[in-house]
């Protein structure tokens, strides 16, 4: 049997946020990455990648930087099959080191959250993702479209 | 995505070939009682759809034992966890023995936290999913 040690406590979506940690407000002269792609599967390639040498100048250790480009990717995801549900749109991808000593990174399409799939189990395992790998995680689900924010302690 | 098959007579789908780039590499053993998928590279939402293709095809030629190294994914998303999934469903309903073989984080992680971890055969080494087949 193979075990691989799991965060200790995944933060459930929902949990009231830790106004200390969890903030939005970017740190002074904090480094930060912006994008802007149409939510097409060959898109999430290069924004990943891109993800990848930003949260590795970050100061965030080598496997935390996996599970973030991890998460990010799946949260990516959603957000294209958002965009493809509605046609073309865009989805925005920022990242920032906030005052509160963490990376944060958010998703952000303006398309629906899409129907059910085919395979009910497909969206699950995706959200799985999205919430243990993260150290917080928080899904807006509003009219104009779904924010996901994910952040990791800079420890 | 490219696609290398060592023996076996089957056409390749022109649909693995199709990726724009060469992010994953999949590799097709035919042994006499078992099948070998290697995979290598990133399972993405562009990529899955070439493996779970390539696994599909390969569990309607029955053998006794399917064996899906992952060891050379070092990309592993949920897109590529429904495809395992659904293999995994393929070979119960044909009676094929699916055994997946992974040793690294990146790959046991996402097993791990979406509990296919304890409903998948998971071997450590390639030697050891063949072990009997």
């Amino acid at each position: 049997m193979v075990t691989v040690p799991v965060r200790p406590d995944p933060q459930p979506v929902g949990d009231p946020p830790d106004a200390q940690a969890w903030g939005r407000e970017p740190a002074v002269d904090g480094p930060l990455l912006e994008h802007r792609f149409p939510g097409e599967a060959a898109r999430l390639a290069a924004v990943r990648r891109d993800l990848g040498t930003w949260a590795a100048a970050t100061g965030l250790d080598e496997e935390t930087v996996e599970d973030l480009l991890l998460a990010c990717y799946e949260a990516m995801v959603n957000a294209a099959e958002h965009a493809y549900t509605d046609g073309e749109r865009p989805v925005d991808l920022t990242a920032m080191c906030t005052a509160g000593g963490c990376v944060l990174v958010t998703v952000r399409d303006e398309g629906r959250w899409r129907p059910i799939p085919a395979d009910p189990g497909h969206r699950g395992r995706g959200l799985a993702m999205i919430t243990n790998l993260s150290d917080h995680a928080e899904i807006d689900r509003g009219a104009g479209g779904t924010t996901v924010s994910l952040w990791w302690r800079l420890r | 995505m490219q696609v290398r098959r060592t023996s076996g007579t089957a056409e390749i789908n022109p649909l693995l070939r199709a990726g724009p780039d060469d992010a994953l590499t999949v590799d097709i053993e035919r042994l006499d009682r078992a099948t070998v998928v290697a995979v290598a590279g990133e399972i993405d939402l562009v990529t899955a759809a070439g493996l779970d293709e390539t696994l599909q095809a390969e569990l309607q030629a029955q053998p006794a034992v399917l064996v899906l190294d992952l060891t050379g994914v070092d990309f592993f998303t949920s897109v590529g966890l429904t495809a395992v999934a659904l293999a995994h469903r393929g070979a119960e309903e044909r009676g094929v023995a699916l055994r997946v073989v992974a040793d690294s984080r990146r790959v046991l992680r996402p097993l791990q936290i979406t509990g296919m971890d304890r409903t998948l055969a998971l071997y450590t080494s390639r030697a050891a999913a063949l072990g009997d087949a």
